[in-house]
């Protein structure tokens, strides 16, 4: 069962166009991975899949429901590149407020904040406010945020920056569990060799359009995801 | 309604701590105390009872004067801060990810620092009456109350005009524009009161012409101030209620369904 359906995207910002007519399903249970030079239309393809940006034409459907429908985004978890939030919140009461707008109930928000904490090892700085923590902290904060509640969709934008090999170890490690627990992660990220040992499926993207879309392990079988990427790329 | 109180209760751990509102809510109170130490002063020393209540009177029109001219400057600084920080920091579009409608996320705010401004109105108006009527021997009467009740209507038209200007604006232009906007827009409303359609639009000059359509389209927040201040001094004005009740109602309803719809298509 698809859970992230986008047909035929369009976006221009003026006269340069962002996307042009790209059109992604990704599957129940799998581990995809966006990949593409820097403005090749990754960001603007995740900021319409949020809703963030209009698309000019085409549609966006998340698990049943239109992007633009505030409940598709009970379904997703979204973790930015750059992860911030209000900087007089503390880190635990970011992972609550999380908690509260997806509506999850006092004992599970507490539990899960509990894990979330334990899981990217930031007990020790719950108490600390946002404008307090360094970058990779703050990274590992956004992360937590995504495990507070039960979401079938996440998408994690460049989830390796600012991480330290422990933090990245970490990332991967999560990812694993995700896909275990049945959930499909949206990866966006430029390092290559890390996509390649986790992610099922990739998809190409170059000046705005879907270069290629499928499996990794197809690609592997006769060479490794780099040198594939940039053929693809340079085509 | 959840999400909305949630964002209520966020602008007020946001705001409350700001520097603005402090600074404001300290001068406002020592200004109080300093005129109340006067006030008692002259009525040990030089004035009689009539005299007392006399100068009673002119501190409190001075001090709900500046009350409210600190309502007007913190209902636009407040809002510009608050949504403008927001977009700056990229916070706004973290939140959109999250289950929460982009109407939801702006009313809320408006909600929220409109009740922050409630707040400094109220304590500040009340520390001001109730030391003074304990110095003056005067008593208030209940107008004062629904004066209060009727300059929270314009407060709120005033901070969700803000909110219009913030979306489009940076900080200092958007704060600057408030400004001039409210003054404009209260002129507007004083000068155009009790008028005529065709009166308003009669003798075509540019400036009048902007001004009566404002006056025409925004909420009328002079026109509710006015009426306030015609509560306290208990001096009618001549004015058709219901029509100006359902305009207030019917363009706030307007300007928000604007800014709905600008905002749902504002890229984040």
């Amino acid at each position: 069962m698809s859970v992230l359906t986008a047909n035929n995207l369009y976006k221009s910002y003026g006269d340069s166009p962002a996307l042009n007519g790209v059109s992604l399903t990704l599957d129940e249970n799998i581990v995809f991975g966006l990949l593409g030079a820097n403005g090749a239309g990754k960001t603007t393809f995740i900021k319409i899949v949020l809703d963030l940006v209009s698309a000019d034409s085409g549609e966006v459907n998340l698990c049943g429901h239109q992007s633009s429908d505030s409940r598709a985004r009970f379904s997703i978890a979204y973790m930015p590149e750059r992860f911030n939030f209000f900087h007089y919140y503390t880190v635990r009461g970011v992972l609550d407020f999380y908690g509260k707008m997806r509506n999850i109930s006092n004992d599970k928000r507490k539990s899960d904040i509990e894990y979330a904490l334990q899981k990217f090892n930031i007990e020790k700085i719950a108490h600390k406010k946002v404008n307090a923590l360094s970058k990779g902290q703050l990274q590992r904060t956004g992360l937590a945020s995504t495990l507070i509640g039960d979401q079938k969709v996440y998408i994690l934008d460049e989830p390796f920056s600012g991480l330290d090999p422990i933090g990245i170890k970490d990332v991967k490690d999560l990812i694993v569990e995700l896909k275990e627990k049945g959930k499909t992660v949206f990866i966006n990220s430029h390092i290559l060799s890390e996509m390649e040992k986790i992610c099922d499926s990739v998809g190409i993207i170059d000046n705005g359009k879907l270069l290629y879309n499928g499996s990794v392990e197809k690609i592997t079988q006769k060479e490794s995801l780099e040198s594939f990427f940039y053929k693809q790329v340079k085509k | 309604m959840k999400n909305i109180l949630l964002i209520v209760s966020n602008t007020f751990q946001k705001e409350m701590r700001s520097k603005t509102l402090i600074f404001l809510s300290i001068m406002t109170l020592g200004v109080i105390v300093g005129l109340n130490a006067l006030l008692n002063f002259l009525g040990e020393k030089a004035l009689t009872d009539i005299g007392l209540g006399q100068a009673g009177g002119l501190a409190i029109s001075g001090v709900t004067l500046m009350i409210g001219m600190w309502c007007y400057f913190l209902c636009s600084f407040l809002i510009v801060d608050t949504i403008r920080s927001d977009f700056e920091k990229g916070v706004t579009s973290l939140l959109m990810t999250l289950p929460i409608t982009r109407f939801q996320y702006l009313f809320g705010r408006v909600l929220g620092i409109w009740c922050i401004v409630a707040i400094f109105y109220f304590f500040t108006s009340t520390i001001a009456f109730s030391l003074f009527s304990t110095t003056t021997k005067m008593n208030f009467s209940i107008s004062l109350f629904y004066a209060f009740i009727l300059n929270l209507f314009s407060y709120f038209a005033l901070i969700t005009l803000g909110l219009f200007i913030s979306l489009h604006f940076k900080k200092l232009s958007a704060l600057f524009l408030c400004m001039v906007f409210s003054f404009f827009i209260h002129s507007s409303n004083t000068y155009f009161l009790g008028k005529p359609l065709d009166d308003v639009f009669s003798d075509f000059e540019i400036l009048k012409f902007i001004g009566a359509t404002f006056h025409q389209v925004l909420p009328r927040i002079g026109v509710v101030s006015t009426f306030a201040k015609s509560i306290l001094l208990d001096s009618p004005i001549k004015m058709n209620y219901f029509m100006e009740t359902f305009h207030y109602f019917a363009s706030l309803i307007f300007l928000f369904l604007v800014i709905r719809f600008l905002f749902r298509r504002k890229n984040l």
